[in-house]
Formats: structure tokens, sequence, C-alpha cells
């Protein structure tokens, strides 16, 4: 477990419902309104939790029936406290971990449900957002200039802005209008 | 009588916002921090709406119809947006923003219940 996985898990356990909802599952596999009258709250007050609880892979969820059942990752809350605090980090990890922190930032802040708010100001910025868009290209694969069109589309209007500052980037490269994803 | 009415409101708007601080509080005071966050959010919905009700007294100058109006207009428009964004989190499963606006929206839900209730009981 990384620093930043355990940080984030220890948040979200310094919750008394969250806690509450982790007992129950401790005991057996629970369904969202199960769990709310179990522990008197609102369903969707559950779900807003298990959804936290989900994110920082405390819980995970499988459909049964007609029930979405959630389930307590038992392997690891069998990770022992010490354990983690022994964990070696060193200055490489350390500082990878604050580049995908903060590549994370500009993610969340630019991109709403998959699509691009608005082209960042600020060429760092505007670099994490273009490799997001990038990740949509396949390695080894030429596009037509219509088909790179489509692809830029589907994450934000201004396809042209996009297409030539991918280029720029070194992300994209052209010629003769056909297009391919450049290899890191 | 749109005194009366007006007084009811601000009693009710009042006794909410204090309900909501006092659970808030409770909230905090058990570690359930993001409970206690909606009852924030909540208690500054019954204040915007406190807030309009009494620019709908002024705009009104008196009169209840026109009070009930301007105040349902703006119940009508205000929550759209969330209503929209609560939509839109459901589309994409994001639990979490939805369950904020779903917040937002029941309160004022409450409101306009509660509203129509008084300036019909009282008149």
């Amino acid at each position: 477990m990384t620093e930043t996985e355990a940080i984030r898990l220890f948040k979200c356990l310094s919750d008394k419902s969250r806690l509450q909802i982790l007992k129950s599952l401790a005991i057996e596999d629970m369904y969202v309104e199960r769990l709310a009258e179990r522990l008197g709250l609102t369903a969707p007050t559950v779900s807003f939790h298990l959804k936290k609880l989900a994110d920082a892979g405390a819980v995970t969820s499988y459909k049964s029936q007609y029930y979405m059942m959630y389930s307590l990752r038992k392997e690891l809350f069998q990770t022992s406290i010490l354990d983690i605090l022994q964990e070696k980090s060193d200055e490489a990890d350390i500082q990878a971990q604050r580049d995908a922190v903060y590549r994370q930032k500009v993610i969340d802040a630019f991109f709403e449900y998959g699509k691009l708010k608005a082209i960042p100001a600020q060429r760092k910025k505007e670099r994490i957002v273009l490799e997001v868009i990038a990740d949509a290209f396949e390695y080894d694969r030429i596009y037509t200039e219509r088909e790179v069109n489509i692809i830029i589309a589907d994450y934000f209007d201004d396809f042209c802005t996009i297409r030539r500052d991918m280029i720029s980037e070194g992300l994209l490269d052209r010629n003769a209008g056909k297009y391919w994803r450049i290899r890191p | 009588m749109i005194d009366e009415k007006m007084k009811a409101m601000n009693d009710y708007f009042e006794d909410r916002i204090a309900l909501c601080g006092r659970r808030g509080q409770e909230l905090a005071a058990e570690d359930r921090a993001d409970e206690a966050v909606f009852e924030k959010v909540k208690a500054n919905i019954y204040d915007v709406f406190r807030t309009v009700l009494s620019v709908a007294e002024k705009t009104g100058k008196g009169d209840p119809e026109a009070v009930r109006s301007f105040f349902e207009q703006r119940a009508e428009q205000i929550p759209a947006g969330w209503a929209a964004a609560c939509e839109k989190a459901r589309e994409h499963d994001d639990v979490i923003r939805m369950r904020t606006e779903q917040v937002k929206l029941d309160a004022v839900r409450e409101i306009r219940e509660n509203f129509a209730r008084i300036w019909e009981g009282a008149e």
C-alpha cells in the first residue's frame, strides 16, 4: 500500500457511519437498504458512504439477483498498521506520488464526466489534459484526420485546437493527412 | 394577514436552521463529518430561501398573491441547476455529487410544501 493509498484509507475510516458500515459488512455481505435499516441511516446516505469506501478500496460490490451486494475487502484489513509504517518509500516514489496527485487534481479540475470543460491556460496543465486525450489513440495505428477529429470531439468541441496542440506537444504526428500516436 | 404568514414562514426557517445547526454539531461530535456537512448545506438552503422570502415581501408590497408568485417563481428557478446537476451525476453514477444535490433539492421541496401550506392555511 502506498502512502497516498494509506492516507486515503485512514481519512475514509475516520467517520463513525463508515466504520459502522464496515462493522456490519464484517459480519456478512449486505445491500444498501439492509445497511440503512440496520444503522438507522437513509439509503442515499449509505450509498454515499459506500462510494467513499469503495474509492478507498475498503469495500467491493457484486450483483446478486436484484441486489447490489457490498462486501468488506478483508485482505486489505489483514494488513497491519506496522506493515504500512515499515513500507519503504524512496524519494523517487514520493515524487512520483506527488506527480500523480497533481495530475489527478488537474484532471478533476478540467474534466467533468469525461468531457474537457476548458483548455488550461498553463502549459503544464494543458500537457496533462492532452495526455489524457492521447490515451484514446492506439499506438501503431494510422488515423485519418476525420477519425482524429471524431475522437477528440468526444472530449472537446474545438477539436482543431486540440489536434494542433497534440502535434506541437509531440503526442501525435502527421504526414499527408495521416496521423499516429508517438510513443513516449 | 400577510404579517401572520410572514411570521409563520420566518419562524419555520429559524426553526429549521437551528435544527440543522444542532444536528450538525451532534453529527460532528459523533465523528460523522460528511453527514454534518449535509446539515450545513441544508441550513444554507433555508437561509437562501429566507432571503428570497424577504425580497418577495418587499417586492409584493403587502399583496400576498404577489409575494406567493415571486417566491414560487424563484423556488422553481433557483434549484433548476441543482436538478440538472443531480441528473447528470445520476447518469454518471456519481453517488457523492448526487447525494449533495439531492440534499439541496429535498430541502427546497420541503420549503415549497411548507410555504404552500402556510400561505393557504392562513387565508
